[in-house]
């Protein structure tokens, strides 16, 4: 078994256009979700990513910081699972409820070295 | 853990109001983004964590520090910060009332009064409000953009109007609930019943918020309560295979009981005091047809009475047809009722009902062919399929023999 993390990234603003009912809706299907991920013994953890924060790149040898808001696409939570191979572990990723409102998920090996 | 059905969207318009208060009237538009902004935070979140022990309090917390984090860089920071590093609200604490009050600003157009109330206070989306208004979503969006900018133009205030001023707000804001309510009865026929539901049970609900305030709790208001509950009370038995029903031959069994008597429990209170509104006359009219065990055996007579009192008080030609509609099922001579519907053409011209009205007029005087051109006209102006197959059927009805109507 490995772990695998899966990213969320929100197109910036993709939320604001939701409904509260909606919103609600997307909330009701995560709990769904995480409870399934813990039933079937694959979760093993995950944050939600907040808005605030830095950006801290080099620029001509200078450490500068930014916010990251500028960019379209937000980082807005990862999810930890459990998975024998990569592909159990898409399969797992398809059912993610970021995807059922347009924000896309990147699924990444943890630890592994490739 | 469950959430209560729409608790969001009942949330909505405490949480936003709670904001406005504290962010100013001049900053609705950031408003409304951190209100959004805490509900998507809450919809990752709490999935995690478990919904907090006060969702409320939560709500306002990420909403405002979103708030504070968007205005960190601005001087007008300074002016505010004391009032939004208070506690958040306390449970129960409500501001819906003075931001549906600002949504129902005299600055804006009626119909934006009702877009922004539904949007801001009842937490509507805007394709739930586009497909009530029948207006493409971008152009909604629009409006919803334009009126909140002429609040910001018009100086709107984040408060209840002083007493001189209330009762002409106060009655805005009935009128937006009102609208809200036809607009939903509209959907509701229509076919669309989960949004016209929605549309009666949040002007409902807006109307409930209004009681619970000494300021707005005025007999008008049970009065419009009234009004909804006893016509939507109805709305079970409005649509059946497709058509709309008319009131003549809907199965009054699937009438809501509970609504009944809820406003007959409002009309009740409404009759407390010497105001008289058209919405005490609207829901006498409504009370009388809940509690008519027939249509046949219904009170006509103080129908149409009731019907003179709002010619009196808000003259329409649409109250007139309706007058006129009481008079022909009480039993009055059909020419007589022809004679008093005809003159209404030019100002109903494109108004289904008016035509629909002509048709059962010129059947019951006897000509068939009169009849059938007023029920082609009224098909042509319909505005939504069961609607058009009530039409229809009417027509098969008259003449079993002739070839059916295309399909509009």
């Amino acid at each position: 078994m490995a772990e695998y993390m899966i990213l969320m990234r929100e197109n910036d603003g993709a939320w604001g256009s939701l409904s509260p009912d909606e919103q609600q809706a997307l909330l009701e299907r995560y709990f769904a979700w995480v409870e399934q991920l813990k039933q079937d013994g694959v979760f093993c953890g995950g944050k939600p990513l907040g808005s605030g924060g830095r950006l801290l790149r080099a620029v001509d040898g200078e450490v500068v910081d930014g916010p990251f808001t500028e960019t379209k696409e937000v980082l807005t939570g990862y999810f930890v699972i459990e998975a024998p191979d990569l592909e159990a572990a898409t399969a797992i990723a398809r059912g993610c409820p970021a995807l059922s409102h347009g924000e896309s998920v990147e699924l990444r090996p943890v630890g592994h070295t490739g | 853990m469950k959430l209560e059905p729409h608790a969001f969207r009942h949330e909505h318009g405490r949480l936003l109001g709670a904001l406005v208060r504290r962010l100013g009237a001049r900053h609705f538009d950031l408003a409304e983004e951190a209100a959004s902004e805490a509900f998507a935070r809450a919809a990752r979140a709490w999935p995690l964590d478990g919904v907090p022990e006060r969702p409320q309090a939560w709500l306002f917390v990420v909403a405002r520090n979103y708030a504070v984090d968007q205005l960190r860089r601005a001087a007008w920071l300074q002016e505010r910060l004391p009032e939004l590093v208070q506690p958040p609200p306390v449970d129960g604490g409500d501001d819906r009332l003075e931001l549906t009050f600002m949504c129902c600003h005299p600055a804006l157009q009626r119909r934006d009064q009702v877009a922004l109330t539904l949007k801001a206070v009842a937490g509507l989306g805007t394709p739930q409000l586009a497909a009530a208004f029948l207006v493409p979503e971008a152009t909604l969006a629009q409006r919803l953009v334009r009126a909140k900018r002429r609040l910001l133009e018009a100086g709107a205030e984040f408060e209840l109007p002083d007493a001189e001023a209330l009762p002409a707000r106060l009655g805005a804001v009935l009128d937006v609930l009102y609208l809200a309510y036809t607009a939903g009865h509209q959907l509701q026929d229509g076919g669309e019943q989960g949004v016209g539901a929605t549309l009666a049970d949040e002007a409902l609900r807006l109307g409930e918020g209004l009681l619970a305030r000494p300021e707005t709790a005025r007999p008008q208001v049970h009065a419009l309560l009234a009004v909804i509950l006893l016509g939507s009370a109805r709305f079970p038995a409005r649509v059946g295979g497709g058509a709309f029903v008319p009131l003549a031959e809907q199965d009054r069994g699937l009438w809501d009981r509970e609504r009944i008597a809820a406003g007959l429990g409002h009309l009740e209170l409404a009759g407390r005091g010497d105001d008289l509104s058209t919405f005490h006359l609207l829901a006498g009219i409504e009370a009388c047809h809940t509690l008519a065990p027939s249509f046949a055996a219904t009170d006509w007579p103080r129908i149409v009475s009731l019907y003179d009192d709002l010619l009196q008080l808000a003259p329409s030609p649409v109250v007139r047809l309706n007058r006129a509609l009481a008079r022909h099922a009480g039993g009055e001579e059909p020419a007589a009722v022809l004679a008093e519907v005809e003159p209404l053409r030019e100002a109903l011209a494109d108004y289904a009902p008016l035509h629909a009205a002509l048709a059962e007029l010129h059947a019951a005087v006897g000509d068939a062919g009169a009849a059938r051109q007023a029920w082609e006209t009224a098909l042509a102006h319909a505005g939504s399929e069961p609607e058009r197959e009530s039409y229809r059927a009417r027509v098969r009805a008259l003449d079993p023999e002739a070839t059916p109507l295309p399909p509009a």
